[in-house]
């Protein structure tokens, strides 16, 4: 059974898949996310617990996604 | 949030915004694994405060290992899943409102409110008033009927009401619609 949903937000492949790696052996159900307007997208679709989130990312950075995912969201997830 | 260059003004701008913690890059697993187990206990125990402060802080349940109890239980939870008028007598102190509180978290309305109103604390004259609401000039006040909308209303003391009252409850009972003072149209119970 699964211990949690986590979004795992980072713009490097290699960061995301170990990420995953290590969670999903933590038998957490993960789903990821490269920059900001996928991550919205799989907020809105798999509303996890618990977002991981890359600061620096290229497009839109992290605090910037925090602060309009705060400002939108009612959500019991943590970030 | 993780960063591979982490500085004081973006660790706390990030905290600032609600961020439960800071991980820097280049991440290790014991401290990711210990921060993300720390994060989700953190929101669990969030919502678990929220829901406890939605149903009034108080978690009833009618205690007891003997048949009696159980099949008091039993009988609880078996009313809990039909949305009926039910009418809990016994002798004071024996547990009423444990009961009425137990039925509303086993009924579907257990997210909504449980409303407890005693009536034997509430002077005739403004009775039908806290029950029904009131409407004058076009300002409305919400009786206990609303505030408990579609969730469960726990009347203590019914025997104490009045005759008028005790009608008008009646009617509420068998519409499943009521009035407020002074009001034009009838809303659902």
């Amino acid at each position: 059974m699964s211990t949690g949903t986590i979004l795992v937000v980072d713009d490097e492949p290699d960061i995301r898949q170990i990420v995953q790696e290590i969670l999903e052996d933590e038998d957490y159900e993960i789903t990821t996310a490269e920059n900001a307007a996928t991550a919205r997208t799989a907020y809105n679709t798999h509303r996890p617990d618990l977002v991981l989130l890359d600061i620096w990312m290229p497009d839109t950075d992290g605090i910037t996604l925090l602060r309009s995912g705060r400002a939108t969201t009612h959500c019991r997830c943590r970030w | 949030m993780m960063s591979g260059h982490g500085t004081v003004e973006t660790a706390v701008e990030a905290i600032r915004l609600g961020a439960y913690d800071f991980i820097e890059k280049p991440l290790t697993t014991a401290k990711l694994l210990v921060t993300i187990e720390r994060a989700l206990q953190n929101a669990r125990l969030q919502q678990e405060n929220l829901s406890l402060k939605r149903h009034g802080g108080v978690v009833s349940v009618p205690v007891g290992k003997g048949k009696v109890m159980k099949q008091l239980r039993a009988t609880i939870e078996r009313i809990a899943a039909h949305d009926a008028w039910v009418l809990i007598t016994g002798e004071p102190g024996s547990g009423k409102e444990v009961a009425a509180r137990y039925l509303h978290s086993k009924s579907a309305r257990r997210d909504r409110s449980f409303v407890d109103m005693n009536l034997a604390a509430v002077p005739a004259q403004n009775m039908a008033t806290q029950l029904f609401g009131t409407e004058q000039g076009g300002e409305t006040t919400a009786g206990v009927f609303e505030q408990a909308g579609g969730g469960t209303l726990f009347l203590d003391q019914i025997g104490d009401l009045d005759l008028a009252t005790q009608s008008r409850l009646l009617n509420v009972l068998e519409e499943k619609r009521f009035m407020r003072v002074g009001g034009k149209f009838a809303g659902n119970a």
